[in-house]
């Protein structure tokens, strides 16, 4: 018998046997020394073994990629290098250090010191009861390697606002002892120890040390994952010890405090009242106290009764957009050049979108502005405001180049300038409102160059020119389907996404805004009544936007949206100014939505 | 509409997300985490020798790239800057390893770290040879494609795989070397095609 193509001759066949076993984990030291005498007498079976193990290797990433996780990017793996990115005082240090110590392995080092301090912790814990608690409080407060170093970070905000003070900006430390009040939306706190806690407003809550969190107030869902057992809450009636689980605890105005395990375990103690073992809660158990009851009495309620929801991640939401300068603003007026409301030392500002970020189903997706749909204006109706067009404040947008109907419908439609829009359209107090004679109404309305799928999460995106002496929250409006059906309604945004008081919002470049002759009732009328020479506005403003879920019209999930219909909800003085609106792209069909709360 | 224009392309997309960073968006590094992500994970799992903690060399990587961005050239090349970091990671983590390791128990064959060692210095062809390698599996047949789907989709154990086969142990190793044989061969025979 012949023998087979890549059947290894008689001199391989040792090479080969001992390769296959160290590939598979079973070769043991006896054949490890073999296999190195091998290797070492020629060297043809180091190339070829050293071909042999990548391809090994990309056989095992084609294995994950066709289970899905190698297609598309690992949200936890961009998480965690996020996590890890120093402050900028950080970062100043560590590259003095690393001058000085020709080496750059300090967050590394400092997670493995992190690991075994965590696997002692682990092993105290395993013996259960008080004795482990306090030796893990004792721990947590005493001998802890290198607290200063890795400071509790606010991972990332959804819609936050604090009372008295500005929002904290993504991945920035949450200075610890100080109080903060979430008036509204929710963050996701990150601590060194590999716990994060997820806080919804309003709230108010404390960073105690690298491993607790002072709740006095409000809803906080808490995941401390293997290794970061030991994490603890402190609520006003109670000290709840993490022993490696999801829970999530809600403190009422009166310290009435619910606790209700999903995963795990967890001590639960009460502040008050004679000194008791804990409460061991697992996975599934809830316990509530009302110190205006018992301030000393753990009650043992069933899991239906506790009303907080256990919430996984922040609420899908337009997170941040990338966006450039292409036409820096061109002025001669001194009084231009620099701004008091944001220093002398002005920048020049973004006016370019480039690119989104968005969490959809609970995953986070980028995309270019390229792979957006795009929008077809097909009605306007404004009420009395006539300053229904702006544009750039460069030599191209000059009142002549605006008389072009192309020119000034693309303003909207078909650039992707953040400083162009057709701004102050007609609003109602009702939405909807408004229609008669057979007009659709005050507002205006969009078609979408192919429709767009309702999926998890936003769907639509608009963006918005905010004056700084406007309502920092943005302006309220109406949204509506452009093509009413059963089932399809009316919805109101009230709230942005990124709103002026965001780190996400930017500074726009400057803008002209043209004043139109006449008011514009119609689309016909607003392309073509002749504008003012436009005026350059003394006042910068910034950038906020909104990602708008269709569901919330009513579209069924899958379902298609055609076109929408924008009225400003006339809540205020305040108009809403579009500048960008287009639709996301439908998500792949393999990409589940996670979960994002549990009851 | 009329389309959203001019197209971004991705490129112009990670200068502007890296010119964010510089100005001080931490979040912005997000949108280059994503976007190197996957073939700096699949890089360094083909060059990596047994015992690196591929996941983490990437992570202290894009670290690394993130405290140095001010040294990056805006405009230039950034996946290869990316990758000559990653490079140096990978030397220092491999270099680590052979220092603590016990070769003939925990760590892979010296001769074997070498190489990889050397052949990361190379020009990374690793996406086209994946592209490769998955069209030179479509045409192994099915009868002999199911070892590979137990060994890589399934995982599991020789003897299993024995069991499942009706062969012996032996039998099953010697298809696996087989299989990988034939693979990288045609890989090699597709990349010398594509060079020519």
């Amino acid at each position: 018998m012949n023998p087979m193509p890549h059947d290894p001759p008689p001199a391989e066949d040792r090479f080969a046997i001992l390769w296959t076993d160290y590939l598979e984990g079973v070769l043991d030291d006896t054949g490890m020394a073999e296999f190195d005498a091998l290797l070492a007498a020629d060297e043809r079976l180091v190339a070829r073994a050293t071909d042999l193990y990548q391809t090994h290797r990309r056989l095992g990433l084609l294995a994950a990629e066709r289970r899905g996780a190698a297609v598309e990017p690992s949200e936890g793996f961009v998480v965690d290098v996020m996590a890890r990115l120093p402050a900028d005082g950080e970062t100043i240090t560590r590259r003095v250090m690393e001058r000085l110590t020709g080496g750059g392995r300090a967050v590394r080092a400092s997670s493995r010191r992190r690991a075994s301090w965590r696997g002692v912790a682990t092993a105290i814990l395993a013996g259960g009861g008080v004795v482990a608690a306090l030796a893990v409080m004792f721990l947590a407060t005493a001998d802890r390697p290198q607290p200063v170093a890795d400071p509790v970070r606010f991972a990332s905000l959804a819609r936050a606002r604090f009372l008295g003070r500005e929002t904290p900006a993504g991945q920035s430390e949450a200075v610890r002892g100080e109080t903060y009040v979430l008036s509204a939306g929710a963050v996701e706190l990150a601590f060194p120890i590999g716990a994060t806690a997820i806080i919804e407003g309003p709230a108010v809550f404390r960073v105690c040390g690298s491993d607790c969190l002072a709740v006095d107030a409000g809803r906080c869902s808490v995941h401390a994952p293997e290794g970061a057992e030991g994490f603890r809450v402190e609520t006003p009636a109670t000290q709840v010890i993490d022993r490696g689980t999801r829970f999530v605890i809600s403190v009422g105005e009166t310290a009435d405090t619910e606790v209700r395990v999903i995963e795990g375990a967890a001590d639960l103690f009460a502040k008050q009242g004679p000194a008791a073992a804990p409460l061991a809660l697992t996975a599934g158990n809830a316990a509530r106290i009302d110190p205006a009851v018992d301030a000393g009495r753990i009650a043992v309620v069933p899991a239906a009764e506790v009303s907080a929801a256990y919430r996984r991640q922040l609420p899908d939401r337009l997170i941040s957009y990338a966006a450039s300068l292409r036409y820096p603003a061109v002025t001669d007026d001194p009084a231009m050049t620099t701004d008091p409301t944001i220093g002398g030392d002005d920048t020049d500002g973004i006016d370019t979108l480039e690119a989104v970020t968005v969490q959809r189903g609970g995953r986070v997706w980028n995309y270019g502005v390229e792979e957006l749909i795009g929008v077809e204006v097909v009605h306007f109706q404004a009420d009395r405001n006539r300053h229904n067009l702006v544009a750039p404040a460069a030599p191209a947008w000059t009142a002549e180049r605006m008389a072009r109907h192309d020119l000034r419908r693309s303003v909207l439609e078909s650039d992707r300038l953040l400083t162009s829009g057709l701004i102050n359209p007609g609003g109602s107090r009702v939405p909807g409102g408004g229609a008669a004679g057979g007009q659709p109404g005050p507002g205006f309305a969009v078609r979408f160059a192919r429709p767009v799928v309702n999926e998890p999460g936003p769907d639509v995106i608009l963006f918005e020119t905010q004056v700084l002496t406007d309502p920092p929250e943005g302006d309220a409006f109406h949204v509506g389907p452009l093509e009413p059906a059963a089932g399809l309604r009316w919805h109101t945004v009230t709230a942005y996404d990124i709103d002026s008081t965001s780190h996400e919002s930017r500074l726009l470049a400057r803008y002209r805004l043209f004043l139109l002759s006449d008011t514009a009732t119609s689309l016909p009328e607003l392309l073509t009544f002749p504008t003012s020479a436009g005026q350059v506005l003394p006042v910068r403003a910034r950038c906020n936007a909104v990602g708008i879920d269709l569901s919330d019209l009513g579209y069924a999930a899958g379902a298609a949206c055609v076109g929408l219909f924008f009225q400003d909800a006339a809540d205020d003085i305040s108009i809403i100014d579009p500048t960008f609106i287009a639709g996301l792209p439908p998500l792949p069909r393999d990409a589940a939505p996670a979960e994002e709360t549990a009851r | 509409m009329t389309a959203i224009h001019p197209a971004a392309d991705a490129d112009s997309f990670l200068e502007a997300a890296i010119r964010q960073v510089r100005e001080g968006d931490v979040q912005a590094f997000a949108a280059v985490v994503h976007r190197f992500e996957r073939p700096l994970r699949a890089w360094l799992a083909v060059h990596a020798p047994p015992g690196a903690d591929v996941d983490e060399i990437a992570q202290t990587s894009f670290v690394a790239a993130y405290t140095r961005l001010e040294e990056y050239t805006a405009g230039t090349n950034f996946a290869a800057w990316l990758f000559t970091i990653a490079r140096y990671q990978l030397k220092t983590e491999t270099t680590r390893l052979r220092r603590i390791a016990d070769y003939r128990s925990r760590y892979a064959p010296d001769l074997l770290a070498l190489e990889l060692d050397r052949r990361s210095g190379e020009p990374a062809a690793d996406d086209a040879k994946i592209g490769f390698l998955r069209e030179c599996l479509e045409a192994v047949d099915e009868h002999r494609r199911r070892f590979l789907t137990w060994r890589y989709d399934e995982a599991i154990s020789l003897a299993e795989m024995a069991e499942r086969s009706g062969r012996s142990v032996m039998a099953v190793k010697k298809q696996l070397w087989l299989l990988r044989r034939q693979l990288q061969e045609c890989v090699e025979g597709k990349a010398a095609s594509a060079e020519t």
